[in-house]
């Protein structure tokens, strides 16, 4: 119990830090509310809670990817956690002597056998931590420079690992003090005696105070410091795995083109409220990075510097946005690089890896639209791309009165004359003009009409589902698509669309329905697996070999479906699947989506040849895939490594082709 | 009796090919149509050679000399057109549709207050009326075109009519040169072969693939382009493995192409870069795998080995060049 | 200084062009259309001389029917200023009757330099520019590939067959682009939104004088599927036999 004196400069103490403490969180929220609106984020409020339970109390955030820095990190999170309580019977022990909230018993005695395990796993864990940090330094935590050579880690780890030291001396001191009652079940606090046997009472006293008040200021002066740091996240964090959207990974929203005038974000004031959140939720983990195929192909892409730039550039304009004014400098080339944005493959590796539920892709997305569409700004080879997309609805500009070519020689139906089907089959770009695509088309018909389902193709009528405009920010010529397509499938009847093509599935899936276009749609390798387990189609063994599957990050990470293409592989090829390392919620892009497939690909790299490396890796003789864009992106690594004799790459529905009898 | 007026076009002071192919069908029409046909030669120092156009049929040439018609000045020779359309009083006038004559044809046409059928690839006279031929829509259809002015005046595309010898003798006569002057002044001319060719500006691309497979295989691709005077293109594949500059790469991310022939060579032709070259009118694939999809695509194609296929078809073409 | 751009909307270069039933034009069903390619190259080296600060004003004219305002739009959107439409009710393939109507409006227009495409990629005439030149009586260089505009000097390259020249004129003058003067741009998105409110000058014009008519249009003999002139060196002489009689690209 400390005298009066000491009790006044210790509320005093605790009122300055928490005075600052509120005042910058009360800044950062404020900073947050400046943010345009989002609806779609309270919705279904106890699932939202269940899965900040389940992913931050049992720290499956930080564990999922990296588990043994994520044990390290729980350790950490309970230290935290504990001592949150802790602190406060350490402040009730200044005004009261032997305070504590759970009084005397058994379960104050286990809670401070609860106290001092967690304490010094608590110190393993900032020791193991500041090992990682300084001395293996991986790149996750450590590249690019400057972003991430901040000394707040240092100070904080030093802060926790002082905290947790001061504690258990403080305990141990108290115990020489107080004798053997003070402690029944303290092991780790009773080790530190020895260190301080034999020492004066007047220096034990002495000493025990030092302990106790760099404790308690050390609990202070990091309550000031959170905020501040990118240690936020202990706040921020958990309210943004709460705010979590619910769309699939990268869903992007509409622009009203009648209603507004300015699109996409050019200043840091055009963000949405929940994106600021996720600034300030970012610690530098660098999980995304490690998971970003534009980071490891090293092009200047990194996810976590989008989120820490951004959290910088609307910290240093916080005066302008809290006081109404627009921000001084726009968000590009000073605080973020054209480089980083245009680099983005829109694979959602990074959202998926995220222990915060960080929503990187619609950020860059939507500062690649303001871009796009307001500053004109964009990498020029995407100029065909567009023209194609807007005369010929497809984006190699090829005719679209060609579209249906490829039907040459097949059976297939077109839905103008048929007017009412089970399916209707949108065959995309890629599977109507891309050489490779038209295979897994001809397969796919070839499928169809043994199995006798009743389908029909659009043919000229069809046109681009306009993904890559999209993706690149052009969402004028994305709408034009997309409103051209649901006034051509409302002229006809159809249970359901069937695409090859993860991308169109995707947008017609989840992202035609602000449009007016609200269908089922199934993707080939859905459709395919029903018809095997139904015995409408019958397989034979074929000689593929080994084979691996590709898992395309529109139809596996977007959409979660990762088991109707490897069923179907197991069937036809009647073996198990050898996985590659990187598979399902962890497959590592082609390098085509986000529209690069569009762009050019000169910095580090290239993504496809990392992925093909991948693949050969296991052995396989066949790389499956059940995207036309991942496949010609592994066609051109593989023939560009030379090694066509040794991987060869298939759509699943041409696997399955060669396998029907 | 009416004349045709041809006029003749000169390149490094000789006549091109087509002046005689142009000669040859003024004839041909003249026959028809009973009238006689004159050829005008436009230069600095022509007199010498004039004549040889009665081998193609000319009944007279008149030659309009001056050093200040040296090169192709259109002012000038507009002028000089339009003296000589006086003199003759033709019902019809053809041109060459060369950049030249294309550059030529459409002001004298103005002049004349007439219209004018340009790059014809063909003239039949059908009841004594000229029927002609002009392709539209980059060829998707041929349109036959009547032309009712008084005076006619055609520009015939280059290549596409015969050239016939028939052995007539011409009258050479120098046309009496009006004053010229000229809003514009010719600085500078420059022959190709020393500056690299743009792809996009190129007639004629030689496109080399993965195919090709190293930076110094290449010079067979160079060697090729280099009869043929046209650029050097490339594909991705060959850009990214640094063989060829970026600014020779055709396709969706690269350049934009359509030249009148664009050879490849050892390239399979993926959808990426057939929608850079896409608009090419003819093209030629050497490749050694007859299942490649752009043996199926390519107008002309030659399976086999590019290292064999390449150099042989450069000494080919050096041999037709002389 | 102002410029003058003359444009002309033309069916895409990919679109399936089908004779109508009269047997003299083409259906326009189902076809879309664009700025002409090389009107094009002038339009954004219209831009870039206004970028550059060397033109105050640019507006570009056109012809033909009411679907060409959505040309005119779209040059609107990449950043001209004015847009005129002179309406007609169909196109003629006299282009000197074509370059009356365009003379007409011109001498009524302040300008100092005006860009055209070099030519046309539905007809293909390569004639207005030198027919403008007559009738306004202003120099015309043609197939330019490079363009400086020094006050009222103009340099320009210019492509001839063999190689190319430099020429000098002053302005007033007729400049023709050929492919490679420039790569035109993407109109940005703000530029079409701003171009769709805006409404497209018109003027009802009719051609007069026609010489030049269509009596028949026709398909041209179907384009033969990929040939395989043959394997390997020896079918190298064939190749070039039948590039030089059949292609007639030799």
């Amino acid at each position: 119990m400390l005298n009066l004196f000491g009790q006044i400069v210790l509320l005093l103490c605790i009122l300055a830090s928490t005075g600052f403490f509120f005042l910058e969180v009360r800044k950062r929220y404020r900073l947050v509310k400046t943010g345009l609106k989002d609806e779609k984020r309270w919705d279904k409020p106890v699932k939202r809670l269940g899965f900040v339970v389940a992913r931050v109390a049992t720290q499956l955030c930080s564990i999922k990817d990296r588990p043994v820095v994520g044990v390290m990190h729980a350790f950490v999170f309970w230290g935290f956690v504990f001592f949150t309580v802790a602190t406060i019977n350490h402040v009730g022990g200044a005004f009261g002597k032997g305070f504590s909230l759970w009084g005397k018993g058994l379960f104050n005695d286990l809670w401070f056998l609860g106290v001092d395990i967690i304490a010094v796993f608590c110190i393993i864990g900032t020791i193991y931590l500041a090992v990682r940090r300084y001395f293996v330094k991986p790149i996750a935590i450590t590249k690019p420079m400057p972003i991430s050579r901040s000394p707040q880690s240092a100070i904080v780890l030093s802060l926790i690992f002082g905290l947790m030291l001061t504690y258990l001396l403080n305990q141990g001191a108290e115990i020489i003090l107080i004798g053997e009652s003070f402690a029944k079940w303290m092991p780790f606090t009773r080790a530190t005696v020895p260190l301080m046997a034999g020492m004066s009472a007047g220096s034990l006293h002495i000493l025990n105070s030092f302990f106790w008040w760099s404790h308690i200021l050390m609990v202070l002066a990091f309550l000031v410091f959170i905020p501040h740091s990118k240690h936020f996240h202990l706040l921020a964090g958990p309210i943004n795995i709460f705010l979590r959207s619910h769309d699939p990974i990268g869903t992007l929203k509409k622009v009203d083109f009648e209603k507004v005038e300015e699109f996409g974000v050019t200043n840091v004031n055009q963000f949405q409220w929940k994106n600021i959140i996720d600034f300030f939720s970012c610690v530098d983990c660098g999980r995304c990075q490690d998971v970003c195929p534009a980071f490891q192909s090293d092009k200047a892409l990194s996810p976590k510097v989008i989120m820490m730039s951004l959290r910088k550039h609307i910290l240093h304009e916080s005066d302008n946005l809290l006081s109404g004014n627009a921000p001084a400098e726009p968000v590009m080339d000073k605080w973020i690089t054209a480089d980083e944005i245009w680099a983005c493959t829109t694979c959602g590796a990074c959202m998926e890896a995220c222990p915060v539920s960080n929503e990187h892709i619609p950020t860059i997305l939507e500062l690649r639209r303001a871009q796009m569409m307001m500053e004109n700004k964009f990498p020029q080879e995407l100029n065909p791309a567009f023209k194609g997309l807007e005369t010929n609805s497809n984006p190699w500009n090829m005719g679209s009165s060609t579209r249906a070519d490829w039907t040459e020689g097949f059976e297939v139906p077109i839905m103008a004359e048929k007017q009412e089907v089970d399916y209707l089959w949108y065959v995309g770009c890629a599977g109507s003009f891309d050489d490779r695509g038209k295979e897994i088309s001809k397969a796919f018909a070839k499928i169809l009409n043994k199995a006798g389902v009743s389908y029909a193709i659009l043919g000229e009528e069809e046109g681009c589902c306009g993904d890559p405009a999209r993706r690149v920010g052009n969402e004028y010529l994305f709408q034009m698509n997309a409103e051209q397509n649901i006034e051509t499938f409302k002229q006809y009847k159809f249970k359901k669309i069937v695409t090859c093509c993860p991308h169109g599935y995707h947008i017609l899936k989840n992202e035609y329905n602000e449009f007016g276009g609200q269908y089922e749609v199934v993707h080939h390798s859905q459709l395919l697996a029903e018809l095997i387990s139904s015995g409408k189609i019958e397989l034979t063994q074929n000689g593929n070999g080994i084979i691996t599957f590709h898992d395309s990050c529109y139809l596996g990470r977007y959409n979660q479906i990762f088991d109707e293409p490897r069923s179907i592989l197991r069937a036809a090829t009647k073996q198990e699947i050898v996985e590659m390392p990187r598979a399902k919620t962890k497959s590592f892009c082609c390098g085509a989506g986000g529209g690069r497939m569009f762009m050019e690909e000169t910095e580090g790299k290239r993504i496809n040849h990392i992925r093909v490396e991948e693949a050969q890796k296991t052995g396989a003789a066949t790389v499956g895939t059940a995207c036309p864009f991942c496949m010609s992106m592994f066609d051109d690594g593989i023939k560009e490594k030379g090694i066509e004799d040794k991987l060869k790459v298939q759509d699943i529905a041409q696997i399955i082709a060669n396998a029907m009898s | 009796m009416s004349a045709i007026l041809v006029v003749t076009e000169l390149q490094n002071n000789e006549f091109k090919k087509s002046s005689f192919e142009t000669v040859s069908q003024a004839r041909r029409l003249a026959d028809s149509l009973g009238q006689t046909v004159t050829a005008l030669v436009i230069g600095s120092d022509v007199k010498a050679k004039a004549a040889s156009l009665g081998e193609y049929g000319a009944d007279q040439v008149l030659t309009a000399e001056d050093t200040k018609l040296e090169n192709f000045n259109p002012d000038y020779y507009k002028t000089i057109v339009i003296e000589a359309v006086k003199k003759v009083s033709p019902e019809i006038v053809l041109f060459i549709a060369t950049l030249q004559g294309r550059d030529l044809a459409p002001r004298v046409a103005a002049a004349l207050e007439t219209g004018l059928a340009s790059d014809c690839t063909g003239l039949e006279v059908v009841d004594g009326s000229l029927e002609i031929e002009h392709p539209l829509y980059a060829g998707k259809v041929f349109a036959k075109l009547s032309l009712e002015s008084p005076v006619k005046i055609l520009s015939l595309r280059p290549g596409v009519f015969e050239a016939k010898m028939n052995g007539k003798q011409a009258v050479v006569n120098s046309l009496e040169l009006p004053a010229l002057e000229s809003r514009i002044k010719i600085k500078e001319i420059n022959k190709t072969g020393g500056d690299k060719l743009d792809v996009t500006e190129a007639d004629i691309i030689v496109t080399g693939g993965r195919g090709v497979r190293s930076a110094e295989n290449f010079k067979i691709i160079e060697e090729l382009a280099t009869v043929l005077n046209a650029a050097v293109g490339a594909t991705r594949a060959v850009v990214d493995s640094e063989w060829r500059p970026h600014d020779e790469q055709v396709g969706q991310t690269g350049k934009v192409v359509s030249p009148s022939l664009y050879i490849m060579c050892g390239a399979s032709g993926s959808i990426q870069h057939w929608a850079g070259m896409s608009g090419s009118k003819c093209i030629v694939a050497v490749n050694k795998d007859p299942e490649a999809p752009i043996i199926k695509r390519a107008d002309y194609s030659i399976v086999g080995d590019l290292f064999e296929v390449v150099p042989a078809l450069t000494q080919e073409i050096k041999k037709i060049k002389g | 200084m102002k410029i003058i751009v003359c444009l002309k909307q033309v069916p895409d270069t990919e679109a399936n062009i089908k004779i109508d039933t009269n047997g003299k034009s083409i259906s326009e069903a189902g076809i879309k259309f664009i700025i002409n390619p090389y009107s094009e190259y002038a339009i954004e080296e219209a831009i870039r001389l206004k970028e550059a600060g060397k033109a105050e004003s640019i507006t570009a004219v056109s012809w033909g029917p009411e679907r060409v305002s959505e040309a005119l739009k779209t040059a609107l959107a990449m950043g001209v200023d004015d847009v005129l439409l002179l309406k007609t009710d169909s196109y003629s393939v006299d282009s000197f009757a074509t370059a009356g109507i365009l003379a007409a409006k011109l001498k009524t227009m302040e300008y100092d330099l005006i860009l055209m495409g070099k030519e046309t990629i539905d007809d293909g005439s390569m004639q207005i520019g030198p027919m403008l030149s007559e009738l306004l009586n202003i120099p015309c260089v043609t197939v330019v590939t490079k363009l400086d505009v020094d006050g009222e000097h103009v340099t320009v390259k210019r492509e001839v067959e063999g190689g190319s020249e430099i020429i000098e004129t002053s302005t007033p003058c007729i400049i023709t682009c050929q492919k490679g003067l420039n790569e035109p741009r993407y109109p940005s998105i703000r530029g079409v939104m701003m171009a769709k409110k805006k409404q497209v000058t018109t003027e009802q014009v009719s051609f007069e004088g026609e010489n030049l008519s269509i009596n028949k249009l026709s398909y041209p003999a179907a384009r033969s599927e990929g040939k395989v002139v043959g394997e390997g060196a020896d079918a190298v002489a064939e190749l070039v036999r039948l590039l030089r009689e059949e292609a007639k690209v030799l």
